[in-house]
Formats: C-alpha cells, sequence, structure tokens
C-alpha cells in the first residue's frame, strides 16, 4: 500500500537527528533514490503542508537539501 | 592498593555511568549514519547527544562543528596540517607535547618559542606570524598558561590560535570563545576511554577535508561532503568512545573536578627540605595537580620503578613527551606526579613520605 509523503532530505545526517529531537510528525527513513542519489535520512511525514515546513525548519535553524512530496 | 599519580598520562577512572552505558550499547552495537533500523538509529542518537554534549561543554556555537578523532594527537595532526604551510612563522610555547612540535616540525614550520609569559607574547605576535598553537596546561610543570590573554592578543593582530586541551579539559574551564580551534581528548580530565578526542572550529571551515571517505550520505559523488561534520571525518566513527566522552563530560557536570593546586603545594612543602631535589615550575605560573621533579644523584627512573613496586604509586619518569621544557630546565627527563580526580590529602603525604624514604635509601 503506497502513501503520501512530505520527503524532507538533508545534506547532512545531523540536520535529520536535530530534527528528530525536536519533532513527532513524522520519522527518519532511508533516503528515497527518487529524490537524491546515494544514501543517507530522510524525513517522511504525513502533513503535507511545505510551508509549514519550510518555516518550521528555518525557526529551528536545520538546514535541508530538498522536500518533495510523493508516494512511498 | 594502587595510588594514581599518572593521571596527566590518562585518567585511570571510569564513572559507572560510563561502564552502564557502554554495556547497554555493547548489547547490540551498531554503526551510526548508516540505516535507519533501531540500532543504528540509536547509535545515531548518541552520536548526535554527544556532540551536543561537548558544544555545550565548551561552548562551541554550533555541535556539528564539533569533530571526532581518534585522541588529541590526531586532532593536532590534522588541524596543524591543514593550516600551516612550509616556512610559516608559528609561534608555540616552550611547554609544547611533541603532538605539536613534531607536526611543526615534520610540516618545516618555523618554530617561535613563548616562555608563556603573557607580557612576552605581545613581542612574539608580530605581522608575519600565521598562527599560534599552545598547551593550555603544561603536561609537565602543571603550570596554566592565560590562553584567554593569549586568544585576545591574536583577534587582535589577526592570528589563527589553536589550543591544545589535553591537560585542562575537564580540570579547568575551557571555553570556544578564547580560541579559534579547540582540540581535545577524551581520557585524560573527561574520563573517557582511550581512542577518542576531537577538535571544535569556531566559524567556517578554515582547511580542507583532511580524509576522505565514506560518511552515509552523497555517496554517488567523489568529492568529500562539506557540510559539518562530514567535511572533517570520514569512516566509521568510535561509538563506543564517544559514548564514555559524553557520559564522562555529564559525569563532570555533578562532580566538578576539584583544585588541586594545595595539594600540590602539600607535596612540594612536603619534599622541598630534601636536599638536591628541584621542581620543574615557573614560580609566576598558577599550577594544576601536576608536580615533576630531579633529586641529584638518585636516578629517577629507579624512583618510579620503586614507587610502584613497593608503594603502589604509579607515577611516569622521562621526558613526558615535552623536550623544550626540559630543556628549559636543564634536564633531559623528570620524575612526574600528577594527581588522580579522588586523590586525598592522605595520599598525597603517602607519596612524599616514600619519595622522601626512596631517597634517603639511595643516599645511604
Amino acid at each position: 500500500m503506497t502513501q503520501t509523503r512530505l520527503i524532507i532530505a538533508f545534506d547532512s545526517v545531523y540536520q535529520a537527528l536535530a530534527l528528530e529531537e525536536i519533532c513527532r510528525e513524522g520519522r527518519i527513513i532511508p533516503l528515497p533514490t527518487a529524490i537524491s542519489a546515494g544514501c543517507g535520512f530522510a524525513w517522511a511525514t504525513s502533513r503535507l503542508d511545505r510551508d509549514y515546513w519550510e518555516g518550521y525548519l528555518r525557526e529551528n535553524g536545520i538546514a535541508y537539501e530538498k522536500m518533495v512530496v510523493m508516494e512511498i | 592498593m594502587v595510588y594514581q599519580f599518572d593521571a596527566a598520562a590518562t585518567s585511570g577512572f571510569v564513572p559507572e555511568e560510563t561502564k552502564h552505558a557502554l554495556l547497554d550499547y555493547l548489547s547490540h552495537p551498531a554503526n551510526p549514519s548508516r540505516g535507519s533500523y533501531p540500532a543504528s538509529l540509536k547509535a545515531s542518537r548518541l552520536v548526535y547527544q554527544a556532540r551536543k554534549t561537548v558544544a555545550d561543554f565548551f561552548s562551541v556555537p554550533r555541535p556539528d562543528h564539533v569533530i571526532f578523532t581518534s585522541g588529541i594527537t590526531e586532532s593536532l595532526n590534522v588541524v596543524l596540517k591543514g593550516l600551516v604551510k612550509k616556512g610559516d612563522r608559528v609561534v608555540c610555547s616552550v611547554f609544547e607535547h611533541n603532538s605539536v612540535l613534531r607536526v611543526l616540525h615534520a610540516i618545516g614550520a618555523e618554530m617561535v618559542v613563548w616562555n608563556g609569559h603573557t607580557d612576552e607574547l605581545e613581542r612574539l605576535l608580530a605581522e608575519d606570524v600565521s598562527l599560534m598553537v599552545c598547551s593550555h596546561v603544561s603536561n609537565v610543570t602543571g603550570g596554566i598558561l592565560d590562553i584567554r590573554a593569549a586568544g585576545a592578543l591574536c583577534r587582535e593582530r589577526g592570528i589563527l590560535f589553536v589550543v591544545d586541551t589535553a591537560q585542562s579539559a575537564g580540570i579547568l574551564p575551557v571555553s570556544m570563545e578564547d580560541m579559534d580551534v579547540l582540540c581535545f581528548t577524551g581520557h585524560k580530565g573527561l574520563h573517557g576511554l582511550q581512542g577518542i578526542g576531537g577538535f571544535c572550529i569556531k566559524d567556517q571551515p578554515l582547511f580542507p577535508s583532511p580524509k576522505q571517505g565514506g560518511t552515509g550520505t552523497h555517496s554517488m559523488e567523489l568529492e568529500q561532503p562539506q557540510n559539518w561534520p562530514e567535511i572533517y571525518e570520514a569512516g566509521t566513527l568510535n561509538v563506543p568512545g564517544i559514548i564514555s566522552l559524553m557520559t564522562g563530560i555529564q559525569y563532570l557536570r555533578s562532580h566538578p573536578a576539584a583544585d588541586q593546586s594545595t595539594l600540590r603545594q602539600r607535596l612540594i612543602d612536603r619534599l622541598s627540605d630534601i636536599e638536591g631535589i628541584r621542581f620543574l615550575q615557573d614560580p609566576q605560573m598558577k599550577h594544576i595537580g601536576i608536580v615533576s621533579l630531579v633529586a641529584d644523584g638518585v636516578s629517577g627512573s629507579w624512583l618510579s620503578d620503586q614507587l610502584a613496586v613497593r608503594y603502589g604509586i604509579q607515577t611516569r619518569y622521562g621526558a613526558q613527551c615535552a623536550p623544550l621544557v626540559h630543556r628549559m630546565y636543564g634536564v633531559e627527563a623528570s620524575l612526574r606526579l600528577s594527581f588522580g580526580h579522588d586523590v586525598t590529602k592522605q595520599q598525597v603525604d603517602y607519596a612524599a613520605a616514600a619519595i622522601r624514604q626512596l631517597i634517603e635509601e639511595k643516599r645511604r
């Protein structure tokens, strides 16, 4: 069964863990290749509001690389 | 019974909290920053929390600017080889360990040696100096260098300032505010395991990636990622060491290091009337709990050995990897007593009595 999720990719694992420390709306998953080649962590959340997440990450000083809504 | 008077070499103490944390981790070890299954995530979170703990302890503005290494020797190698070129003029102190001196020598830097007195530094930090590196505390004399004043002078003159906190971290307050690069080790005053250390950079990356390898990120790119901390880290981290560093610092939060200067003076007072005994120290400096001495006509090698064999007192004899300070005092080696974190008056008196007995025995 596929689910629609907003996926946030990071340049550094540190940033993913910084988000996990303060946020309960989602969880860490392996970085989907559809977003970025290679490996690493991504944040998957059912809250699909991109504006909300951009503001939230900015407010908390967390740098991200990409933000994509996709079926996983 | 064993008496720890070699804490400048390694703490000799591991907090119970560290043992519990290590047993917990070792029951299911995993590689951090690699998988998103529970054990790997748990390891990732431990490393993340450790960076925050170190950053908070040293007032580093950003936890991802805490870089883990195998110890302070690797830290100083990486930092100095990244910042210093052949022929550069570098100010270092007479108290430097070979982890600084040999690196500068290998690079081919021109060393300008500071005697540790702040008033002398103003003259040495000339325009053509590219960097200053110094120990916060001498591993031979226990003398404390005024790194706050040195840092202020370096800042004023635009000179990068690197500090070796091997003997001070966990013993004295150390703040990133006073320096550009802070190098630390885990297994001395921070009561961590051997094989863990690191360095912290205050602002922007100061030199290129010293090593390349797996980071668990951007794996299809051949260039080393330039994000913090991956820019300076590659390969599997020493997670047990990192855990021990974190729990060691947490232990220090509730059990701060005691001021051992009074005990240090007590030891010196109990020995100073022995004929021909000399202490390697600078009367103008304050000191932590380290005493190095020589006694005329008595081999320090024999003293150190007999203290261990007959009295259970762990000391170190030799040049302590610090040749310049020994040359300054006109000797090639000394007997060093460096106090364990929980040393008592009684233990200091016991050590003093043992040294006195041995010297008297040798001279009979």
